[in-house]
This record gives C-alpha cells, sequence and structure tokens, in this order.
C-alpha cells in the first residue's frame, strides 16, 4: 500500500476517494431494504419478498425505476439550481466520509482536525436543502426547507458541544487518533471513559455515557430521521423540501440521505465505542497474520455502525413524531443546557 | 496533502452526481405537459406566490446559531491550553462562556426559544 502510495500519489488518492461510494451504494440500496424489512417484521407484516430472493432486489429495482422517470419540475422553478441541489447535497453528506476511519490504513484523507472537518462539511448539506426548496417553486418546499434547516443548525449545537467534551478529554480531534487511543479492551472506549486508569475515568463514565445520548439524538435530528423527521411531515408538508424532485433527483436526496444514516452511525461508533478497534484482541495477532488485522477492523467498524443505524431504524418505528415546538424545546431547553453543563463540568475535572 | 485527499472527494462527489443525471437524461422520456408544470399543491391550481412570508423565529434560531458557532472558534483554543494547568486561562475561558449562558438564559427568558407565540388570552371573544 505504501508503495503503491508513494508510486502513484494521484492514483491512490483517487482510489481512497471513490472506496467510499463503492461502500456507500451498496450500502443504502441494502438499508433502504432492510428498513423496509424491519419495519415489516415490527409491525407483524412479510415486506418485499417478490423481487429476487427474498425481495432483495426490491431497491435495485426501484432505483432502475427512477432512472426512467421522467423529470418534472414546475414551470418557474429555477432550472440550474434544481439540479445543483440534489447533487450538493449529496457532496456534504459524501464529504463526511473523507474524515471517516474505515481501518488504521483506510481513511480517505487524514485530517487532524478531523472531527471539526465532520462538523463543518456537515453544514453544507443545509445550503443544498435550502436550494432545492427556495429554487423549487412551491410553499411546501420552501417552508420544509427552512424547517428543515433550522432544525439542522440548531442540533448541530449540541453535537459541537459533545465534541468539544471529547476534545477536552482526548486532547486531539484527529479521528484516527482517537481510534488508536481506544484499543486493546472495551474498557479503553471512550463511553467507559477512555484509556486513562485514574479517578477521573469513573467520573467520566456517566458523564460520556450522556454525552453519547445526546450526541445520538442530536444526529438523529441532523438526519431527518424520525422522530424529528418534521421537515417531512407528510400530513403538514407533503414531502418537504423534494416534493418537487422526481426521479434521478429524488434517488439522489434518497441516497444521501442514507449515505448521512452511515455517516452520522460511524462518527458515534467512532468517538465513543472505539471506533476500528475490536473489543478483545485480533484473530490477525493471534495468527501472526498482518493483511488480516485492518480486514478485522474493518468489519468491527462497519458492525458498530450498522448497528446504530439499526438503532435508528428501530426508533422510526418505535417512537411517533414530535411537534415542531417540542422539538426546538427538546433542543434549546434540554439538551444544549446538559451538554453546556456537562463541558464545563469536564474541563473543570481536567484542570484538578 | 490531506487537502489533495479531500478535493478529490469533492470531484468524486459531484462527478458521481453528473454521471447519474446523463445516465438518467439518455434513459427518461420527455413529455412535459401544461399540468406536469405545475407546482404541486395538493391537486389544486397554486394559489399566489410560493414565497410566502415567514417567521421571524426562522431568523432569532440562525442567530442564535450563529453566536454559538463563533463560542466554538473560540473554545476550541482554549481547549488545547487546558494539560498546562493554568488557572488564569481556565478562569478567563469560564467568564466567556458564563457570558454566553447569561445570553442563553436572556433568550430563553424573553421566550425566543419557545416556537409557539404566547398568544394573549381572547379578550374580544364574547
Amino acid at each position: 500500500m505504501t508503495d503503491f502510495m508513494n508510486g502513484y500519489p494521484m492514483l491512490y488518492y483517487l482510489f481512497l476517494a471513490i472506496f467510499p461510494l463503492l461502500f456507500v451504494i451498496p450500502f443504502a440500496l441494502m438499508a433502504v431494504y432492510a428498513e423496509r424489512k424491519v419495519s415489516a417484521y415490527m409491525q407483524n407484516r412479510i415486506g418485499p419478498n417478490r423481487t429476487g430472493p427474498l425481495g432483495l432486489l426490491q431497491t435495485t429495482a426501484d432505483i432502475l425505476k427512477l432512472l426512467q422517470k421522467e423529470d418534472m419540475r414546475p414551470g418557474h422553478s429555477d432550472r440550474f439550481l434544481t439540479s445543483a441541489s440534489p447533487i450538493v447535497v449529496f457532496l456534504g453528506s459524501y464529504l463526511i466520509y473523507a474524515a471517516l476511519p474505515f481501518n488504521s490504513i483506510l481513511t480517505g484523507a487524514t485530517l487532524d482536525l478531523g472531527l471539526l472537518f465532520l462538523l463543518s462539511v456537515s453544514g453544507i448539506v443545509v445550503i443544498g436543502i435550502l436550494v432545492a426548496g427556495w429554487s423549487s417553486d412551491n410553499k411546501y418546499s420552501l417552508l420544509g426547507a427552512l424547517r428543515s434547516a433550522a432544525q439542522i443548525i440548531s442540533y448541530e449545537i449540541p453535537s459541537v458541544m459533545v465534541v468539544m467534551i471529547l476534545f477536552v478529554i482526548t486532547q486531539s480531534l484527529s479521528l484516527t487518533e482517537i481510534s488508536e487511543k481506544q484499543t486493546a479492551n472495551i474498557f479503553n472506549w471512550y463511553i467507559l471513559g477512555g484509556p486513562d486508569l485514574t479517578w477521573k475515568k469513573f467520573i467520566f463514565i456517566p458523564i460520556m455515557i450522556i454525552s453519547a445520548v445526546i450526541l445520538f439524538i442530536s444526529t438523529l435530528a441532523e438526519v431527518n430521521r424520525t422522530p424529528f423527521d418534521l421537515p417531512e411531515a407528510e400530513s403538514e408538508l407533503v414531502a418537504g423540501f423534494h416534493t418537487e424532485f422526481s426521479g434521478i433527483k429524488f434517488a439522489l436526496f434518497f441516497l444521501a440521505e442514507y449515505a448521512n444514516m452511515f455517516a452520522v452511525s460511524a462518527l458515534i461508533a467512532t468517538v465513543f465505542f472505539g471506533g476500528y478497534q475490536s473489543p478483545f484482541g485480533y484473530l490477525g495477532d493471534a495468527l501472526n497474520l498482518s493483511w488480516l488485522v485492518p480486514a478485522e477492523q474493518f468489519f468491527w467498524f462497519t458492525i458498530k455502525a450498522l448497528g446504530l443505524v439499526f438503532v435508528q431504524m428501530w426508533l422510526r418505528w418505535t417512537l411517533p413524531r414530535l411537534r415542531i415546538d417540542q422539538l426546538m424545546s427538546l433542543c434549546w431547553k434540554y439538551l444544549i443546557p446538559i451538554a453546556l453543563f456537562l463541558f464545563v463540568l469536564v474541563t473543570f475535572i481536567t484542570m484538578i | 496533502m490531506e487537502l489533495i485527499g479531500v478535493s478529490f472527494f469533492t470531484l468524486v462527489a459531484i462527478g458521481f452526481g453528473i454521471i447519474a443525471y446523463v445516465t438518467a437524461k439518455i434513459l427518461r422520456p420527455r413529455r412535459p405537459g401544461y399540468e406536469k408544470n405545475l407546482s404541486y399543491e395538493c391537486g389544486e391550481d397554486a394559489q399566489g406566490s410560493p414565497y410566502v412570508r415567514l417567521s421571524i423565529k426562522y431568523y432569532i434560531i440562525a442567530l442564535l446559531f450563529l453566536i454559538f458557532g463563533v463560542e466554538l472558534v473560540l473554545i476550541i483554543p482554549w481547549i488545547t491550553t487546558l494539560p498546562d494547568k493554568n488557572w488564569f486561562m481556565y478562569f478567563s475561558g469560564l467568564i466567556f462562556i458564563g457570558l454566553l449562558i447569561l445570553g442563553l438564559a436572556y433568550e430563553w427568558k424573553k421566550g425566543d426559544l419557545d416556537w409557539n407565540e404566547k398568544t394573549a388570552e381572547p379578550e374580544n371573544r364574547d
């Protein structure tokens, strides 16, 4: 890998940039299928079972259908902006993958400010959504886009606070470094206080558990999933900002949503649940096969992130949708004060 | 060097979108009609401009977000000084956070964090 990197650096970067795409598309196809199956079994139905074995090709068929759909847009909508906005939204969720360490050698770009980069590029999604709502000449789109933007920027603050709590404890914003610190066993994970074995670790445990819950809730709201899917509240706003999008543009929005779901789950898995580290040792180390270790790390990374994606799907079929005032008060009156308090507490504990 | 990687990511994401658009453009039919080009409004003809007037709440939320965003820029350098255990630096940072908390409390008391306006009691509804 290093020889290849030194020989053809541009090709190497291109490979690193294309790899997440090859991961995201099959993931989105399978996640849509899984979501439909999960919802079906939770509601005592069977779900898709006609297309392909066990209905596995259902999403592929959907995508092929969407590709052939006529592109309809209202006469007064802006042609360039309506075409650009799905790409901008997809760009925002795809850039998150640049900072995610899939294993110890495969990271899109080893950024020292990975966490900060990740939070800032997730803001690009807001621009895309606002442009989509504004340009598509529809009241529902505009209202949905504004709600979505208000929701995403509000919930960005608690996640930033949690990231700062982590930064105080880890003194590092690089996701690879944070993952490396949580090596060896499950007690080094930051959800259990991190690798430092002092009395502080035991105070950090409850703080970190609360922080993890805050981060989970706020990222759930950032990706517009139920119970925070107000921008797409069918009973109020038809389909929110993508009411007027059909065919491939709608498919891109959908792909971006699922890409985002995995990205935020991977973020939580990285900062709290050990990232790509195995909860116990590696088989590759035991058998003395050095190539097996990265493969195992990739396996653990995806398993942890997919577990959190499953929790997101599970919540979708468990909780009813919030009202807009409940949504805003949950963010500004509960999550932000709690996160601020924890932040001050953590800084004080580190100072002692 | 990392920025080269990030720019490749940008290129791949935009390129993927363009490739998908071109593929769809080749495959899909194009038969526009009067009714297809109308804005969707639950089957009715659209009334008035789509650019409706918006609640002022959205601007307040955006302003609050900006305040907290600037706060992040100032606090991250402060965090890097914490391992020095310099209590003077620590308390100067705390004053800043205290001001921030005061601001949040003020917004809360003023009622800007309540999405629903506290509507006055209906008086002239006998």
